[in-house]
């Protein structure tokens, strides 16, 4: 089975991280493991999608550690967002 | 250099962020075959428009359509036809003048490959129009949603698409899900 690997962070949440019977199911890009998420959790990424793609990453893992830090699980899931794909006009500059 | 949102975003943004980390909840699953064919058959829940009816599909992409058979109308000099959709889950239901509900649309260049389904009654239809007989050779598709599970829940537009619960399905992951579904009337395509 074939995945889109050309998807941006954002793209992938949308395809990839379907409502299911009130729960979310998401793929994991780099590993294909599944997890299971709270709304809370998908909110998070989001954030964290639309931080990767503008280029603020850093700022908003510091936002989220000043907000009480990283619950279990959910960082590393916010890391392997990162590693896909991101727009040339979105990327940080070198 | 990265984008910097508005200052007034920034708070709300934080607030955001800060309920949504104490409402957390991951729980992994593990690496799942039949957990990865559903996400091939979930990947799109937009069925309202263009996606719900095309007169004709093409092999751009692999979607489960159900077939129908167009019907002729008294009204057909102004190109207005008519399918019969089922109401329940049965696609071998299509067509039949029971447990079906009759759409009617009309089939001019204008209208495209998705015009717009009207029911009986729709203030838009010309007034007393019927659907006669059928139009031999002349089909058309609507979409069907499954569950997560690749069974049939309904047909576009009888099914009113709830987001999470029904979903269009690629044939590919059919195959995985539910390889022994009845393939009568069903049909592939984009």
């Amino acid at each position: 089975m074939s995945l889109e690997a050309d998807c941006t962070p954002g793209e992938w949440l949308q395809r990839y991280c379907p409502s299911l019977d009130g729960q979310f199911l998401f793929l994991d890009p780099v590993s294909w493991q599944t997890f299971q998420l709270t709304e809370g959790d998908v909110t998070v990424l989001q954030e964290a999608a639309d931080a990767i793609e503008q280029g603020r990453l850093e700022a908003f893992l510091i936002d989220v550690e000043e907000a009480g830090g990283w619950p279990s699980g959910l960082e590393f899931l916010v890391h392997t967002l990162a590693t896909l794909h991101i727009p040339i006009n979105s990327s940080p500059a070198a | 250099m990265p984008i910097a949102p508005p200052e007034h975003t920034v708070e709300q943004r934080r607030k955001v962020l800060k309920s949504a980390l104490a409402a957390s909840g991951v729980v992994t699953m593990g690496y799942s075959g039949s957990a990865l064919a559903s996400f091939q058959c979930v990947t799109s829940t937009a069925a309202t428009g263009v996606f719900g009816f095309k007169k004709v599909i093409d092999a751009s992409s692999n979607w489960a359509w159900l077939r129908l058979q167009v019907f002729k109308t008294n009204k057909d000099n102004a190109d207005w036809k008519a399918v019969k959709i089922p109401t329940g889950s049965n696609p071998d239901d299509a067509d039949e003048d029971t447990n079906t509900a009759t759409y009617f649309f009309q089939d001019s260049t204008a209208g495209g490959n998705s015009p717009p389904l009207y029911p009986a009654g729709d203030s838009n239809l010309p007034s007393g129009i019927k659907a006669k007989g059928e139009i031999v050779g002349q089909e058309a598709h609507a979409i069907i949603y499954f569950d997560s599970e690749g069974s049939i829940l309904g047909f576009y537009p009888t099914l009113e698409q709830l987001s999470g619960r029904d979903y269009p399905a690629q044939g590919s992951c059919l195959t995985s899900l539910n390889p022994q579904m009845d393939q009568t009337n069903i049909r592939y395509g984009g």
